[in-house]
């Protein structure tokens, strides 16, 4: 068992500036499965998006003419084909963080996690709605936010939509 | 004569629809995940309808000299309990076959609620257009803007625990959808020129919108259906685990997880049978509703 006091409220960082031996590695193996458990299910959200959106741009002419001038494949795909398909890709990611709450709100209960999500759960079992309606505010803001950020990323990844009006 | 012209009509549609479905078999039938799927869910159909007859034991029925029981495979297990008991005696199988019923109970009740509803808000906002339009999707745009099942669970918490509020309460979250999609088709097809033909004749506006422009919006409404069913079995397994949805004793596949929770490290039976239940379930109709878009929507066809 380790302690350290909460100085960024990081756990990771904390457990690095305490300088203990091995608490950061403590902290670190605690964290693993959570992450894991979180994780999956925007994995394949995410990988299924990006399957059918690669699909789509290798089909194109210009990829074509990429391979046709000797690019080696990882370029071709890396570069040519993946920033293409990364917008529909980036959508989808952006859209992921509110089922990333929805499951830290489960995540946080099975593991224990003084979260977001936990800290709703206790305080809709306390009947406790100041709380219940401010975590459901600073969510919704971070969701909002999030995708206002998302379309902001959309220029910066295509000149296209970024040189128009 | 009138007579045999309209018996005649009346065969030519019924051929047209057999051929129809001949060949959204033929499209569907192409995709093997999807016709597992299809038998799989037919099969936990079954085994809901007649669970009071397939169960072995009763599902909240106790027996005080087997608790937390293993599987008949693992050391201890007997075939009188094949999947093992929980850890107040009761049979695992049977509650998970009991708790079929619940589950597909759960997915019908909220794709009718959120299908109903839905389709009309969709109808009128795409049929009138302008300030209803404007209302009816902000109000929805609102309800998307959260986490599907953080809302669930705050509207469980105000309208307090119990499965039927969990249903309605996915039903709500999941409503936006459907009306999403209808609008979406019915503002397609209304440019079309057999609605102008049917506005030209004089059809009335109630006929119009449910009977002239509703059937040609269907497709992606039924996948959606198909898709949303295992949504809300999830959801509502969520909410069951969580402590918002049915409450003990009832064998729903949630409740039962959430039950067996701290026993994880010493009977691994008890929690990870109904977790298998629900992955299964959820699988099945996942590939099935894949299947179904496809076969469906040729727009959405995946490649």
């Amino acid at each position: 068992m380790y302690y350290f006091e909460p100085v960024t409220g990081f756990m990771l960082i904390d457990s690095l500036l305490s300088g203990q031996e091995g608490a950061f590695k403590s902290a670190l193996s605690h964290l693993i499965l959570p992450t894991v458990v979180l994780g999956t299910i925007p994995l394949a959200v995410i990988a299924r998006q990006t399957r059918s959106a690669m699909l789509e741009v290798l089909g194109e002419d210009y990829i074509r003419t990429a391979r046709a001038k000797g690019l080696p494949p990882s370029r071709v795909i890396g570069l040519h084909a993946l920033r293409n398909a990364m917008i529909p890709v980036i959508t989808v990611i952006g859209l992921q963080v509110g089922v990333l709450f929805a499951g830290a709100i489960l995540t946080e209960t099975i593991f224990s996690w003084p979260g977001v999500g936990k800290w709703m759960v206790d305080s809709i079992f306390r009947r406790d709605y100041t709380s219940v309606q401010g975590g459901l505010l600073l969510i919704a803001v971070i969701i909002m936010i999030v995708n206002l950020f998302v379309d902001l990323l959309y220029g910066l990844i295509n000149p296209r939509i970024r040189h128009t009006e | 004569m009138t007579e045999a012209l309209y018996d005649q009509e009346l065969d030519s549609r019924e051929v047209g629809r057999i051929a129809l479905l001949k060949e959204f078999w033929a499209y569907f039938s192409e995709n093997r995940g999807a016709v597992i799927g299809l038998f799989f869910f037919i099969a936990i159909i079954i085994i809901a309808v007649f669970a009071d007859f397939i169960a072995p034991h009763l599902p909240n029925q106790q027996f005080r000299d087997a608790f937390l029981q293993p599987p008949f495979w693992q050391e201890g297990g007997s075939l009188k309990f094949p999947l093992g008991t929980d850890a107040v005696g009761r049979d695992i199988l049977s509650r998970l076959i009991h708790g079929a019923r619940y589950s597909l109970f759960i997915g019908c009740v909220v794709v009718t609620v959120a299908l109903v509803f839905g389709v009309i808000l969709g109808l009128i906002a795409g049929f009138f257009r302008g300030r209803t339009d404007t209302i009816i999707m902000r109000l929805m745009d609102i309800i998307l803007s959260f986490p599907s099942l953080l809302l669930a669970l705050v509207l469980v918490a105000i309208l307090g625990p119990s499965l039927i509020n969990a249903m309605i309460a996915i039903a709500i979250v999941q409503q936006p959808h459907y009306v999403r999609l209808t609008r979406a088709a019915v503002m397609g097809e209304m440019n079309k020129d057999y609605v102008t033909a049917a506005r030209v004749i004089g059809v009335r506006r109630m006929r119009l919108m449910f009977v002239t422009i509703l059937p040609n919006c269907m497709a992606p409404l039924i996948v959606q259906a198909a898709l949303s069913f295992s949504t809300a079995i999830l959801d509502a397994a969520a909410l069951g685990f969580l402590g918002m949805g049915a409450q003990p004793p009832t064998p729903e596949w949630g409740t039962m997880l959430a039950e067996a929770r701290e026993f994880i490290l010493r009977a691994w039976w008890v929690v990870t049978l109904p977790g298998c239940a629900i992955l299964l379930t959820v699988l099945a109709i996942n590939l099935m509703g894949d299947g179904l878009r496809d076969a469906l929507d040729p727009k959405l066809k995946r490649s």
